[in-house]
């Protein structure tokens, strides 16, 4: 199973680029940078505000107004019925008077008695009339209480004209009986108004009572659709963007730090949230680069055995021979103090150049791009390498490259590489093995070097993994190694191949660009 | 006791033989150097020492095998470990299957002198003198 990371574009945007989309052809986002980040925040602020709380206050106004619509549909209609009862009760009241005018009427016609009465009580009637007469008006309207104001009036007249003929003479009976006639007919025409006024507002009274029980269902009905669709609406407020941002959670779980743009027209409390986790991602990208560091600082502990053994035995054979030299000063040859000295000096040489090494991998900076020897900077990786080979039981097979073969780049940078791959193939062989490093340099523009390994190999289900940053799969490995390195062969404009069998082994081929003479 | 004292030293690193050799010889022991574990461990088999200085980190066989193999032979052999890398397990466990002492490097010679004399008294040899060397 081969696998080959793309050449890429001098994207410097360090290593948290999502390779494994690479891998399947979709294009790949590139790391969003300061100026991303600051246009993201800007466009998620220069919204119009419409907040959930504006939304919901808006929500409850509405319930609000269509219990105070039914409400006071409700008043009102209290309020007609009471003002027809009312204009019920006072037409009854004035039909009473009339009535009893009427039965003084009739007292008088048949023994002379009661005129007086009688026009009190049309007086009387006359009265409630007056006195009612706005409410009335309401209902039956100015002309019909005209109407009956004249018919009062003109029963009134007619009454008080018998009053002038005395009691007890016996001319004019045709008059007499012409008026009692005009009488009868008047007083029957006010019955009978009124009589139908009580009748017209009774039904009235009737459907409204009607409606009004009505009403109660009516709004029933409108406010369970009203608050159902409420309910819909200001959840979903609410929902909708806490999804979006369990979404966005997810997303910079996998490593994906997009800052969050805005998904809406207006701005609410969420833009706030939205606002928080870009800043947020802003600060960790930042730190990520030291953290890295620090991190590599210490990943520094699988080097410390080697580290240390490098130094304490030189310093140790310095010790010795200082020693043994002092003793024997006087006994031995000047050929052999010689000897002795320069065995001090060789040793002081090889604790400095592990000192050079430890710091070169280290120091973290732009890479200076110089024409590196191929094969000094293998046997140097290799040096370093060597007391881990040892304890593993690693066998090596190299065969050096010519001196010609150069590569244009950062010799630490590179060492660090190579070191990394070195490394993680030993760490591959538990059980020992063999260890190779091929030089080829048959490509016009790369020199090819492949770390070769006996070792555990590495599965399908990780090969994409394997660069991301602290993916790893050693226990106390740090998953900075390759990645890292995968950063810097970038930066040199190289790239990567990978071969691995299960069980079989793995290659690692690095191809970096060959330093042109000019 | 009676005679030399028989010392065997095993480190890697070539000066450490070199220098170490003369100078414990010159303390009144017999000492025989070796750089390989393989070549020091046939040495061991054949014959009976009476302290084993050895290196810890070597390659393909490590200091503790040495140890272990020593003392499988004859217990009563004081084995001294030298290290470039001292951790507190390394030196637990060697402790544990019976090095009789620990010397990291760098030392100052006296030191291993030191630790030599003392383990010679453990032996009961009294003929072997801690010598001062020059400061």
């Amino acid at each position: 199973m081969t696998w080959t990371a793309p050449k890429m574009n001098n994207n410097p945007n360090g290593p948290l680029e999502k390779k494994g989309a690479f891998l399947k052809g979709t294009p790949v986002s590139p790391m969003p940078d300061e100026a991303c980040f600051a246009e993201a925040q800007k466009d998620l602020t220069a919204r119009p505000t419409m907040s959930i709380r504006a939304k919901i206050i808006l929500g409850f106004v509405l319930l609000f107004f269509l219990c105070a619509g039914a409400s006071i549909t409700f008043l009102i209609m209290g309020s007609r019925i009471n003002q027809k009862l009312k204009v019920m009760e006072t037409v009854n009241s004035y039909t009473f008077e009339i009535q009893q005018a009427r039965r003084f009427e009739k007292n008088f016609f048949l023994y002379r008695t009661n005129l007086p009465d009688a026009l009190e009580n049309i007086q009387n009637a006359r009265e409630i009339l007056k006195k009612e007469s706005r409410n009335i008006t309401e209902v039956i309207g100015p002309e019909k209480l005209h109407l009956m104001a004249a018919h009062l009036n003109r029963y009134e007249n007619l009454l008080t004209s018998l009053r002038v003929t005395p009691s007890g003479s016996s001319e004019k009976p045709a008059a007499s009986a012409r008026i009692e006639g005009e009488l009868r007919q008047h007083g029957s025409e006010m019955i009978f108004l009124a009589a139908n006024l009580v009748e017209k507002e009774r039904k009235e009274v009737e459907s409204l009572t009607r409606l009004s029980r009505q009403v109660p269902l009516i709004f029933l009905a409108i406010l369970l659709v009203v608050m159902v669709y409420l309910t819909h609406f200001l959840a979903q407020q609410i929902v909708r963007p806490l999804n979006r941002f369990v979404d966005y959670t997810l997303k910079i779980g996998q490593g994906d730090f997009t800052p969050i743009k805005p998904a809406k027209k207006y701005k609410d409390e969420f833009s706030r949230l939205a606002l928080g986790i870009n800043w947020m991602m802003d600060q960790l990208q930042k730190n990520q680069e030291q953290y890295i560091q620090s991190r590599k600082m210490a990943s520094i502990g699988t080097l410390t055995s080697g580290i240390a053994h490098e130094l304490n035995n030189p310093l140790n054979n310095i010790c010795i021979t200082t020693e043994s030299l002092i003793d024997d000063l006087n006994t031995i040859s000047e050929a052999e103090k010689r000897k002795r000295l320069q065995d001090i000096y060789t040793q002081a040489e090889r604790a400095s150049g592990t000192v050079r090494n430890l710091l070169d991998f280290t120091r973290m900076g732009q890479p200076a791009f110089v024409p590196v020897v191929v094969q000094e900077l293998l046997s140097s990786t290799l040096n370093l390498a060597r007391n881990e080979m040892e304890l593993n039981n690693i066998t090596l097979d190299y065969s050096p490259a010519s001196p010609e073969a150069k590569v244009k780049g950062d010799f630490s940078q590179l060492q660090q590489v190579f070191l990394n791959l070195v490394i993680n193939a030993i760490q591959s062989m538990p059980q020992g093995g063999n260890l190779g490093i091929q030089v080829k340099t048959e490509d016009p523009d790369f020199i090819q070097i492949a770390v070769k390994d006996t070792g555990v190999g590495i599965p399908q289900s990780v090969i994409n993994q394997i660069f991301d940053p602290f993916f790893t799969t050693k226990e106390k490995g740090t998953g900075l190694g390759l990645s890292t390195s995968y950063t810097i062969v970038k930066k040199h404009g190289g790239k990567f191949l990978i071969d691995s069998q299960i069980n079989q082994g793995s290659s690692f081929s690095v191809f970096i660009p060959k330093f042109k003479e000019r | 006791m009676e005679g030399k004292i028989q010392i065997l030293i095993l480190d890697d690193e070539p000066i450490v033989g070199k220098r170490l050799g003369p100078a414990l010889a010159k303390m009144g022991g017999e000492v025989e150097v070796f750089e390989n574990p393989h070549q020091a461990l046939m040495r061991i088999q054949e014959k009976t020492f009476d302290i084993v200085v050895t290196d810890i980190r070597m390659e393909d066989i490590d200091g503790i095998e040495i140890l272990e193999k020593v003392k499988a032979k004859s217990d009563h052999t004081k084995v001294i470990m030298i290290t470039g890398y001292a951790t507190v397990e390394v030196a637990r466990e060697a402790l544990g299957k019976g090095a009789f002492d620990f010397i990291a490097k760098p030392f100052k010679p006296n030191d291993l002198r030191e630790v030599i004399v003392r383990a010679a008294a453990a032996l009961g040899f009294k003929g072997l003198t801690a010598v001062e060397s020059a400061k």
